[in-house]
């Protein structure tokens, strides 16, 4: 009797300071059960409108939020608008009844390396506090996006064009 | 106390025989292993009993609002604020220059003072004759009513209904033998990730695909619950289910038809939620929402 007392206090023992044990040293498999988070890329945040006051608050808006939420705001830049004409024309007819010209006005936020869970609260935030006229989109950020900003020049592409000319001329 | 008796006892019993040191002390160490054996017994049954949970997706699916709430009082205020600095602050508009070269046209005209480039000019359409059609195409433009007829008929199924409000999607969905109004649920299958689960659920309950876009894998939200005792007591059973709720928008206007899964549904603005959902699950679900005042 003493001997199986002896043994289960033995046990009792071990169990009571093996915790110790685990908390000092953690074993390999924990870093494959601990939940990873994911991180996303560069994502722009598109805002589009006709209206510029409202969209310059917005934008301003979004930027503080963003920096608010504990997100890295890259830059925050304005891309050029776009003038549209709509013609109305009257009923079965080509003879014009009103022109208008509109111009669509855009900004963009650009923000790093988001975590996911993150992403979904600043979206719904964002989508939730949209002003009337503005068009919201969020996209991973590509080249083009940064060729739009750049005015082309002419002049150079013109030069190229004489140049390589008169390099095709010369070869022949 | 025990500890003591017992020496005494093995004392009395072999008082003859010379007892062994190990077996003296052994006997003082009883009542300390008899202490930490209570002591571990409750600490190994939370250890080695793994409690056994049912994992449960839920959609939380909304539409946003589709018009601007009415501004409060202050929020008007602040509107006018600002837009009379906007004015101040801006540079003068192509309309306004125009409007402008115009009156002075039309007062060198009264006064005499014309060059023949003015008389030219003047009979063109002027600034302000475009400006007063303008006014007046505004005014015939025929705005829609923000009150809808679904909102006359208070019909709950239609998303037509609250349209500067969040609308969420409820159905009652049997659970055991009662049947709740909750966010529509349902278990998580082998082979599945958590939001492909929350939207088998959605597909499941609904007839047609309904179009809707999932705000990331994470979850929003999470709720427990036990079931009933005599459940849980059963071999092999769960003891209780833990909900995780995925957020989604619904995209597409057109109206859900009920499943086979679910036994009604219901579109319902936050003030409603207090009369359809259980206490403790609308306490839950409140935590993710969005505000509204």
């Amino acid at each position: 009797m003493f001997k199986q007392m002896l043994s289960h206090f033995v046990k009792a023992q071990s169990r009571q300071f093996s915790p110790c044990l685990v908390k000092s040293q953690k074993p390999d498999y924990f870093n494959s059960i601990y939940p990873v988070e994911s991180y996303t890329g560069i994502l722009n945040i598109q805002l589009k409108s006709y209206d510029f006051t409202v969209l310059e608050r917005f934008s301003s808006f979004v930027h503080r939020i963003s920096e608010n939420i504990g997100v890295d705001v890259l830059d925050v830049w304005a891309t050029p608008s776009k003038a549209i004409d709509v013609v109305t024309f009257q009923k079965n007819s080509h003879i014009q009844q009103d022109k208008y010209h509109l111009k669509e006005y855009e900004r963009n936020v650009q923000i790093d390396s988001i975590p996911a869970s993150l992403l979904s609260v600043l979206m719904e935030v964002i989508h939730t506090s949209l002003p009337e006229s503005v068009k919201l989109s969020i996209h991973s950020h590509e080249h083009q996006y940064d060729e739009i900003r750049f005015v082309p020049d002419l002049e150079l592409k013109a030069l190229r064009q004489e140049l390589d000319e008169i390099t095709s001329a010369k070869n022949k | 106390e025990t500890e003591i008796k017992l020496a005494n006892n093995t004392n009395k019993k072999i008082r003859g025989m010379a007892l062994p040191r190990t077996c003296i002390n052994l006997s003082r160490l009883t009542s300390t292993s008899d202490k930490i054996c209570m002591r571990l017994s409750s600490f190994a049954s939370t250890q080695t009993a793994k409690e056994k949970w049912d994992l449960l997706s839920a959609v939380c699916l909304e539409r946003k609002p589709v018009i601007a709430r009415n501004l409060l009082p202050i929020e008007k205020e602040v509107l006018s604020m600002a837009q009379k600095m906007e004015y101040r602050l801006s540079l003068k508009s192509d309309h306004e220059i125009q409007l402008e070269k115009d009156r002075e046209r039309q007062e060198r005209i009264k006064q005499g003072d014309a060059d023949d480039s003015d008389m030219d000019q003047a009979s063109l359409n002027s600034a302000q004759d475009f400006e007063d059609a303008s006014v007046e195409e505004l005014s015939k433009f025929p705005f829609a009513d923000r009150i809808t007829e679904a909102d006359k008929e208070k019909d709950q199924k239609s998303l037509d209904r609250m349209l500067d409000r969040h609308l969420l999607l409820v159905v009652r969905q049997k659970l055991g033998t009662s049947s709740v109004w909750i966010l529509p649920q349902g278990q998580r299958q082998e082979g599945e990730t958590m939001r492909q689960a929350a939207e088998r659920v959605l597909a499941e309950s609904f007839d047609g695909k309904v179009q809707s876009r999932f705000l990331g894998n994470a979850p929003c939200g999470f709720y427990k619950y036990k079931y009933p005792k005599h459940i849980r007591e059963q071999d092999g059973n769960s003891i209780g289910a833990k909900v995780f709720f995925f957020k989604a928008h619904v995209t597409s206007d057109s109206p859900l038809k009920k499943g086979s899964c679910i036994e009604d549904f219901a579109w319902l603005g936050r003030d409603e939620l207090d009369s359809y959902l259980p206490e403790k699950y609308r306490k839950s679900v409140t935590e993710f929402l969005i505000d509204e005042d």
